[in-house]
């Protein structure tokens, strides 16, 4: 199983827009689409083609699954994803590689800064 | 219009993406501001273009054709070269072995005139043989052996006796 986690990562951001766009609740394709352009503060915007063509990978990969329709006055055309423990765990370890990337960052900058100071 | 050519697009999808996703794809469209439009555009093509060259296996069989083409003409290729050689060196062998026979002495050209004097030549002695067997046979048919004629055999008998 962790070699299985381990095979998925990095994720591309993509797939970690969405999974995190999934990590506070349930969303239907165009909530995700909405959150995702939030999240990045508009500066990546998912397209539907883009979206469903990701989802399609992470539910054959069993990180996200089908979720029940929250009302019955809903467009019938809307999906509900949902993310499943396994896409959660994936999701965490990503987050810590990106955690380890922003530590040594933190850490190279005043380098950095002062070779494009000097 | 838009819509419509957005469901086009989406039409074009391979089935599979297109049962599961098509109305979806075309709910988030709906619900999308209009100013959007450029956008999801484009990227319904480069899904159209993702899901037939990457997901469906199509590139598989576009490169297990390309591939199997390429080797068929590098094949085809090859052997012609190979029948080219071949040829060319059994004229090679033909003209070393039999062509120009080692120690072989230069052939004259034909002189035509000359052949036809042979010739004519040649006409006129197988005549003249024709015409000498001829007459013999009409001499023996009117001439009989010496044994049938019985004059022959009586002036025999009487010279010896």
């Amino acid at each position: 199983m962790k070699d299985e986690l381990k095979s998925l990562l990095p994720l591309s951001p993509a797939t970690l827009h969405i999974l995190l766009a999934l990590a506070a609740e349930d969303r239907h394709g165009y909530g995700i689409m909405l959150e995702v352009a939030r999240q990045s503060q508009g500066h990546y915007e998912l397209g539907p083609g883009t979206l469903y063509d990701n989802l399609e990978k992470l539910m054959r990969r069993g990180l996200v699954n089908d979720a029940p329709r929250r009302s019955a006055n809903e467009d019938p055309r809307r999906r509900y994803y949902r993310l499943t423990a396994f896409g959660r765990r994936v999701l965490s370890a990503d987050l810590e590689r990106l955690r380890a990337v922003l530590k040594e960052a933190k850490a190279a900058l005043p380098a950095i800064e002062s070779r494009g100071s000097a | 219009m838009t819509r419509f050519l957005y469901r086009m697009l989406i039409a074009l999808h391979p089935p599979r993406f297109r049962e599961r996703f098509g109305d979806e794809m075309l709910c988030a469209f709906d619900e999308s501001a209009p100013d959007r439009a450029g956008r999801l555009f484009a990227d319904a093509f480069l899904s159209l273009l993702r899901q037939w060259f990457l997901r469906s296996g199509l590139w598989k069989m576009a490169s297990g054709a390309v591939i199997s083409s390429l080797l068929l003409c590098g094949w085809g290729y090859s052997m012609a070269s190979a029948v080219n050689l071949s040829l060319s060196r059994g004229a090679w062998w033909h003209d070393k072995i039999i062509g120009n026979p080692p120690f072989a002495e230069p052939v004259a050209p034909v002189d035509e005139a000359q052949f036809e004097r042979d010739a004519a030549q040649a006409v006129a002695i197988l005549a003249g043989i024709r015409k000498e067997e001829a007459q013999k046979r009409h001499s023996q048919r009117h001439d009989p052996p010496p044994s049938l004629n019985p004059h022959n055999d009586l002036r025999t008998t009487t010279t010896k006796g």
